[in-house]
């Protein structure tokens, strides 16, 4: 007994001992992401080269490709990247193609540090301690760039792009980016993907891909389109109509359903009534779109399909996931989500799939063009790690960045993919006169239907996609929309260009702790909490107490000081009577 | 005259068939509603993903499949994050339980000179916290950020198991204690070998309970380290559960947008690996806690009515 009391104590004591030693030993450890990168130099990691690189890519032959920052210096180097997506492919950085490649191809490998779950703690906590990675990116309404911004913890984008990436400012990215980017201080901290310039809006409107694959829309099987009467239902009511045609004649399915948007609110519903989230009245007036005279027919149209069983309880309680089974189930016989759904067979029938609807009359989509993701680089980072990620910017922006994150291997235009993910081809360029260098680049429409079929599966393992959208800065040319070759779009942006406008002051920013932002929040917190009390209302007369009996709770949450607010932004920043896209 | 055979058994009454029929029916119900979701976990794990969600199964594989548990344990990071939480809950169990016996010996001594301050100390820290950013900025001067530390350090002592345990000791007659000084044992010795030996049950219940809490702890990962390489099992598992959450939200924010780039769906084998997981994380805990329960259940009462 005393032999192994005497072992355990001993063994106690190696084991703190190591664990506090390992504590101790930690500021020199390079593999501290955020505290040691202000004072450590990211290390040259040879061993971060890929072991094995596919195919590479063919050599575009382009004079302007010549004399870049990420030719010149390709020497190994790690540098950290925050990446505000829990599971992002950014953490298994080097293990696809695409990843690889650009390994290769410029020096740069990622270390990436994202959050766990899907709020902000792990980005506050870095900016409260002051230990941002030396390349930051998150969406770009992130409540926390303001703060960082605040306390000159991002580095001056253009100052960067003269030191180290000259063309990166001078020919990669629309100098229209740079002034929208540009805080009240006169400096770029952040760039922006997926923002349209003049030149790429009008790009994206003569090739058809303003509406695009996450176009909210109905999906219907097309076998039990062939069974109804009204084939392409304009209205709310003749909708309702064929819906219960369906039920009549297929009384197991679901005719109508919206599962995983519609928990706690109308979300894509909306747009099917002409609604958005806020509501511009005749005198510029702003407020939350439940004012606008449509919602309330809305309700009551949801409420008379919920009690005439179109819709069920589903629609209410399902996850995305749920969503999934049952369209693949084939459970329900419209639905809605996003074009991206378009040919989803259902396990019922192999013969058949879900098509988008026609919009009704009154649908309408009303945009802001905001962006998807901010990325900046850390003022703390070191030298090297922020000629690093200016070189990777330069890179993005660059036609070989653009091919290798986006397209994939190049083929001509009389190959075909061959089912090979990993070394392709993907796509071929075909002349094109209204594009960059009077060429576009096009995916294969086989790749793109076997993207369509599993999305982030192709993704995972092809690489391509996953990383565009935190480096690129252009809208249109240079993402993965121009490689888009297909009737479907075509044919969408026929249906639904009419139905989508932009009004870009309806963009608000709330400051934290505001005012309006309480309001807003609890106004939000109203709707879900009367969302399934108007849908389940055993009436329609039911349903309108519901809704004026909310309409005076959103009044005593002071809903006036928000939409004082709102109406004061919306008409400072411009803000008059909507133009339609077309 | 023969004589009539007796029953020993007792008789039930009406009532009493009632209430059993009650209690299994209650007993059955439980145990459906428990057993149930691991049992899908399993039938969903062993069926292939994308059709396992079109058919919805309810009690059988569809397409059984060994793919989703290949996936999980030849993935290099999951793999990795199973031997990280393996290790941190052998540590913390030991050392825990080790700093809590100490410390809770020492706190039930008279001798111990300014015990009731000391006791207060530890108290106060049950109720009032400082919050993620302060904690995080402790642990950043303390060097224990994005280190095995930050799993046992912090956790060395918890004041709860503190109080179980001293209530434990306090059982134990004095005389004892007394005993073992007349011969000479020094502190120690009479914990060593007269206290712990003793205390079996709570110190089985508290390796227990700090067991299952650093096995499922996915928290301390998420905020204090940035290092996948030492991720545990649980963070992981939860950053599976978190990339469909935040899939919707990117999905929503670019259809207001407008944007076509980056458009997101699932793949649908990400739930199948994600109840794989699952299945692989909670066997280790199930393999254990039958071998502790008894020491479990012992332990916890005799603390909670001492507490």
């Amino acid at each position: 007994m005393k032999k192994w009391t005497k072992l355990f104590a001993l063994m106690l004591a190696v084991v703190l001992l190591c664990t506090a030693l390992s504590a101790c030993g930690q500021s020199g450890n390079t593999s501290q992401a955020p505290s040691s990168t202000p004072n450590s130099t990211p290390q040259s990691t040879p061993e971060s080269k890929p072991e094995s690189t596919p195919e590479s890519t063919p050599e575009v032959s382009d004079t302007s490709e010549e004399g870049y920052a990420w030719q010149a210096n390709t020497d190994p180097i790690t540098i950290t990247i925050y990446v505000d997506d829990p599971g992002t492919m950014w953490e298994k950085w080097g293990t696809d193609p695409v990843s690889q490649r650009v390994t290769e191809k410029t020096g740069i490998s990622f270390k990436c540090i994202a959050p766990v779950s899907s709020d902000d703690t792990k980005l506050t906590l870095l900016v409260a301690s002051d230990e941002l990675p030396d390349y930051v990116t998150a969406n770009y309404n992130a409540s926390q760039w303001d703060s960082m911004y605040k306390q000159g913890q991002l580095a001056d984008l253009e100052a960067l792009s003269d030191q180290y990436a000259p063309k990166l400012k001078s020919e990669l990215v629309d100098p229209e980016v740079w002034e929208h980017c540009r805080t009240e201080d006169g400096h770029v901290y952040t760039l922006l993907s997926c923002w349209n310039s003049t030149e790429t809006f009008e790009w994206l409107k003569s090739h058809d891909h303003i509406v695009s694959s996450n176009q909210p829309v109905a999906l219907i099987r097309q076998d039990y389109l062939e069974e109804v009467t009204n084939k392409n239902p304009t209205t709310p009511d003749e909708f309702h109509d064929m819906c219960m045609e369906i039920k009549e004649k297929h009384p197991d399915t679901i005719p109508f359903y919206t599962g995983g948007l519609t928990g706690s609110g109308p979300s894509y519903l909306l747009y099917m009534f002409g609604l958005g989230t806020y509501y511009v009245d005749e005198n510029l007036n702003v407020s939350r779109s439940f004012h606008n005279p449509n919602y309330l027919g809305m309700l009551k149209w949801v409420n008379r399909m919920v009690n005439d069983g179109l819709m069920t309880e589903d629609s209410f309680v399902d996850t995305d996931n749920d969503k999934d089974a049952k369209s693949l189930a084939g459970k329900v016989a419209t639905y809605v989500w996003t074009v991206g759904e378009t040919y989803k067979v259902p396990a019922d029938n192999p013969d058949t799939y879900y098509y988008p609807m026609g919009p009704w009359d009154g649908y309408e989509q009303v945009r802001t063009n905001n962006g998807y993701i901010r990325f900046g680089v850390s003022a703390k980072a070191s030298d090297e790690a922020k000629d690093a990620c200016m070189r990777f910017l330069e890179f993005g922006n660059s036609l070989e960045g653009f091919e290798t994150l986006v397209c994939g291997i190049e083929g001509t235009k009389d190959d075909d993919y061959t089912g090979d993910l990993i070394n392709g081809p993907h796509f071929y360029y075909e002349d094109d006169p209204t594009s960059p260098g009077g060429r576009k680049a096009t995916w294969y429409e086989s790749f793109y239907n076997a993207k369509l079929a599993d999305w982030s599966g192709v993704e995972m393992k092809s690489g391509l996609g996953g990383y565009h959208s935190y480096v690129f800065t252009s809208g249109i040319y240079q993402t993965e929309t121009e490689t888009m070759k297909s009737d479907l779009s075509t044919e969408m942006n026929e249906l639904y260009l009419d139905h989508v406008r932009y009004d870009d002051p309806l963009l608000f920013s709330f400051e934290a702790g505001s005012d309006a932002l309480v309001a807003n929040q609890t106004i939000t917190s109203l709707i879900a909490e009367y969302w399934t009390q108007w849908a389940f209302a055993p009436n329609e007369e039911e349903v309108e107490r519901l809704y004026n009996e909310f309409l005076q709770r959103a009044a005593d949450s002071d809903e006036a000081t928000l939409n004082q607010w709102l109406t004061e932004k919306y008409q400072s920043a411009g803000g008059s009577t909507p133009t339609p896209v077309k | 005259m023969k004589a009539k055979k007796v029953s020993n058994a007792i008789r039930l009454t009406t009532e009493d068939k009632v209430v059993n029929g009650v209690a299994i029916f209650i007993g059955l119900f439980t145990f459906l509603v428990t057993v149930y979701p691991i049992y899908y976990c399993l039938i969903y794990a062993f069926s292939d993903g994308t059709m396992a969600m079109a058919k919805q199964i309810y009690l059988f594989p569809t397409s059984p499949t060994l793919d989703n548990f290949r996936a999980v344990l030849t993935d290099k990071l999951l793999v990795n994050s199973f031997l990280i939480s393996v290790a941190r809950t052998a540590t913390a169990v030991v050392t825990s339980v080790a700093f809590t016996a100490l410390t809770a010996y020492a706190l039930t001594r008279k001798e111990l000179v300014g015990r009731r301050i000391y006791s207060m100390i530890a108290m106060f820290t049950m109720y009032f916290g400082g919050g993620v950013i302060p904690t995080y900025l402790l642990y950043r001067s303390l060097h224990i950020l994005n280190t095995f530390s930050v799993y046992i350090l912090p956790g060395l002592l918890s004041v709860y198991n503190m109080l179980l345990m001293m209530a434990f000791f306090r059982d134990i007659p004095e005389s004892l204690v007394e005993s073992a000084q007349l011969d000479g044992a020094n502190e120690l010795k009479i914990l060593t070998r007269i206290i712990l030996p003793l205390s079996t049950p709570i110190l089985a219940t508290i390796g227990l309970f700090v067991g299952v809490g650093a096995w499922n702890d996915w928290y301390t990962a998420a905020y204090f380290i940035n290092d996948q390489d030492l991720m545990p099992m649980s963070t992981i598992l939860m950053k599976l559960v978190s990339a469909a959450d935040a899939a919707r939200k990117a999905r929503e924010m670019l259809a207001d947008a407008g944007g076509g780039a980056g458009m997101v769906k699932k793949g649908t084998t990400s739930v199948s690996i994600q109840y794989a997981t699952m299945l692989v994380s909670i066997i280790p805990v199930m393999c254990v806690y039958p071998f502790v329960q008894k020491y479990f259940v012992k332990g916890i009462m005799v603390g909670a009515i001492k507490a």
